[in-house]
């Protein structure tokens, strides 16, 4: 029952291996998105047993069981629905909605168990009960005028336990996450992202000048793409400050003359590597003919200090 | 063939599945139909082997990123929890959960606790000429005063009578105490401090009541409403405190007796052919997942002995029944502890071989 931690990892990432053999991410929820989310809940519930309330005194609904003298029966079923919500409302709801409560949906987390495969009754019921002890230390009022004021129960709760559990296992669980052998991961329900157009005409000529038999290694592949996903947030400044480290020697080695502007450096060889007509291997496509032999011998048309119209605007 | 236009071949399945992953958390399975199930099951071994070969394709990071999400969020639609087996509750109930209670140590432990302290507490109380001023120590001069002026009158003519929303509180209120106690338990001494608090001011309260120094119409006021729902309610506390205080010990010591474990949870067959009864030891976190599982039979039985008080305690305590029927109900509820914990729960031959 060796719990298969993810020792290489120090993202939140965990790896789920599913029965088809498939090994994929999970990202696991930190603390201050779940107490977001927990925050919700208890809005929410805040909410529903007002509302009861509301409908009861106002709509009327009360008067018609005390008319029917049913009043002894509503104010039992009330004690019972607050007792239930108090206790249960978490479990119910884990359990019937696959891991999600109503503040959980909205912030896209959901409960897995450790083997990121949904939870069963008993998980629920565990991990929820312990909600108590998140609470804790729980410490009197500071002040005896205070505690002398506030006669039933004179105690703050401080949520450290709920603070200070998570940090010290790799998976952010909770003491009720321990004990159920739950965790709570972030469940992105997120559209498709788009493959960065580079409309810049000049990287894609630049792009002819990377030598046709350079292949990329996967970790430079992953580097330029994602430096050209986000490069949209940056200013010219800011890109050339970044495509700097990993422009220059390839300029180098490319032979292309050192004051090529770095980020269309980048650009093209994202261009190359995942929208060009050239496959990833280096072999060229034939169809793809472009005449701009004289732009080759008069100058440098990729200068960094040229007014770039930064329309490389990727989307 | 060029990434970009692979992406663009493939984007239209991973839309679909995650089409049909949107429906399929909103809607019951059945409604769905078969055809789009199986389709499901077809888009989502396609996405994974896209997963599996994101890698060697060079597919950029987003794209991967959302693939891992694609999957993760198919693959927790696709295995959903499996149901509890309502055709098993009766069986668990009646055989499982009696025997293991008779066997767990830590139950016995509170049980012993409880009673010793319980005991001593109420003949401490019950003779103030030696111990003067033990009850007031223990429960507080005002809450003694609160209690004799409550048991003043007869409980039948109390204005509270027998309620519905007098049950409902008691639920509330006592059941809430108990999952209190139960999860206290973890810190181990924390639980046991609870129990002991619990045991001593019971205790008192009983010695005192039935001390010299109250009138006897209000420790007959007392008894009377005290009977009939005792037994249920300090049982169900034993019971919740040994559940916690399970949890807690599993965590001190993380050894378990190989008898009382799941096949599930046992270790590799060829490293348990010594020795049958041997202790094995866990990683600490397992132990504690096993010590969670075995201790919530537990509360369970203690939940539903505390709601059977509770209903005891609303509807025949304060009922205007003859003194001797309540006395009835104690013996009888008493008697169905005893039948529920030692006869079904004494260890049997057959659940030994098993």
């Amino acid at each position: 029952m060796v719990a298969p931690w993810n020792t290489e990892a120090i993202d939140s990432q965990f790896k789920v291996v599913t029965p088809e053999n498939i090994a994929f991410n999970y990202q696991v929820a930190g603390p201050f998105r779940r107490l977001l989310a927990f925050l919700l809940d208890l809005a929410i519930r805040g909410a529903v047993i007002l509302a009861f309330f509301i409908a009861l005194s106002c709509a009327g609904i009360g008067s018609v069981f005390v008319n029917a003298g049913l009043e002894d029966l509503m104010f039992a079923l009330m004690t019972l629905a607050a007792f239930f919500f108090n206790w249960f409302y978490m479990a119910a709801f884990e359990y019937w909605w696959n891991g999600t409560t109503p503040g959980k949906w909205l912030l896209n987390l959901r409960v897995t168990t450790d083997e990121g495969e949904p939870i069963n009754l008993f998980q629920s019921a565990v991990r929820n009960l312990f909600r108590y002890v998140d609470m804790w230390p729980m410490v009197p009022l500071p002040f005896a005028v205070m505690r002398e004021e506030m006669t039933p129960e004179p105690i703050v709760v401080t949520f450290l336990f709920a603070l200070i559990v998570p940090i010290f296992n790799q998976r952010f669980q909770r003491i009720g996450d321990l004990i159920a052998g739950t965790m709570v991961v972030i469940e992105d329900r997120s559209w498709l992202m788009k493959i960065a157009k580079i409309e810049d005409d000049r990287a894609r000529l630049l792009a002819d000048y990377i030598p046709p038999n350079f292949v990329a290694p996967r970790s430079m592949v992953k580097a330029v793409a994602t430096y050209v996903e986000r490069r949209r947030y940056f200013t010219t400044a800011r890109r050339r400050e970044i495509a700097r480290h990993l422009a220059e020697p390839l300029l180098e080695k490319f032979g292309l003359p050192a004051d090529t502007s770095y980020d269309l450096l980048l650009c093209a060889l994202y261009y190359r590597t995942f929208l060009s007509k050239h496959s990833a291997d280096g072999t060229k496509d034939d169809s793809q003919l472009l005449g701009d032999g004289t732009m080759r011998e008069h100058s440098n048309p990729y200068l960094a200090t040229a007014k770039a119209p930064v329309g490389a605007e990727s989307k | 063939m060029k990434v970009a236009q692979l992406i663009e071949k493939r984007r239209v399945y991973w839309q679909e599945l995650e089409n049909l992953c949107a429906q399929m958390s909103n809607s019951r399975k059945k409604t769905i139909g078969a055809r789009n199930i199986a389709r499901f099951a077809t888009l989502y071994r396609a996405a994974c082997a896209d997963l599996a070969l994101a890698d060697s394709y060079q597919l950029p990071p987003n794209i991967v990123d959302y693939l891992h999400k694609l999957v993760g969020r198919a693959h927790g639609q696709l295995y959903r929890s499996r149901r509890v087996d309502w055709s098993k509750i009766g069986d668990i109930l009646f055989r499982q959960i009696p025997r293991e209670i008779f066997q767990d140590r830590c139950v016995q432990l509170t049980f012993w606790l409880f009673w010793m302290v319980f005991l001593l507490a109420g003949y401490m109380a019950a003779n103030p000429d030696r111990f003067p001023n033990f009850a007031a120590d223990i429960v507080g001069a005002e809450n003694i005063d609160m209690y004799e002026q409550m048991y003043a009158d007869d409980p039948s003519s109390r204005n509270n009578g027998p309620t519905a929303s007098g049950a409902a509180f008691y639920v509330n209120h006592n059941t809430g105490i108990g999952i209190k106690c139960f999860v206290v338990g973890i810190t181990v001494i924390g639980g046991i401090c609870v129990l002991l608090y619990n045991a001593a001011v019971l205790g008192a309260t009983f010695g005192h009541m039935a001390s010299p120094n109250v009138s006897e119409e209000v420790s007959e006021h007392f008894f009377e409403f005290v009977t009939a729902h005792g037994p249920f309610e300090l049982t169900a506390i034993v019971l919740a405190a040994g559940a916690g205080l399970r949890i807690g010990f599993s965590l001190i010591s993380p050894y378990h007796k190989e008898e009382s474990l799941q096949p599930d949870e046992l270790p590799e067959e060829e490293e348990s052919l010594f020795d049958k009864s041997r202790r094995v030891a866990y990683e600490r976190i397992d132990s504690l997942r096993i010590g969670a599982k075995r201790a919530l039979p537990i509360m369970g039985a203690s939940a539903i002995l505390f709601i059977l008080a509770a209903m005891i305690e609303a509807w025949i305590s304060p009922s205007p029944l003859p003194e001797q029927a309540k006395q009835v109900v104690a013996i009888f509820c008493s008697g169905l502890l005893m039948v529920y914990f030692i006869v079904l729960g004494y260890p049997r031959r057959e659940s030994d071989a098993a």
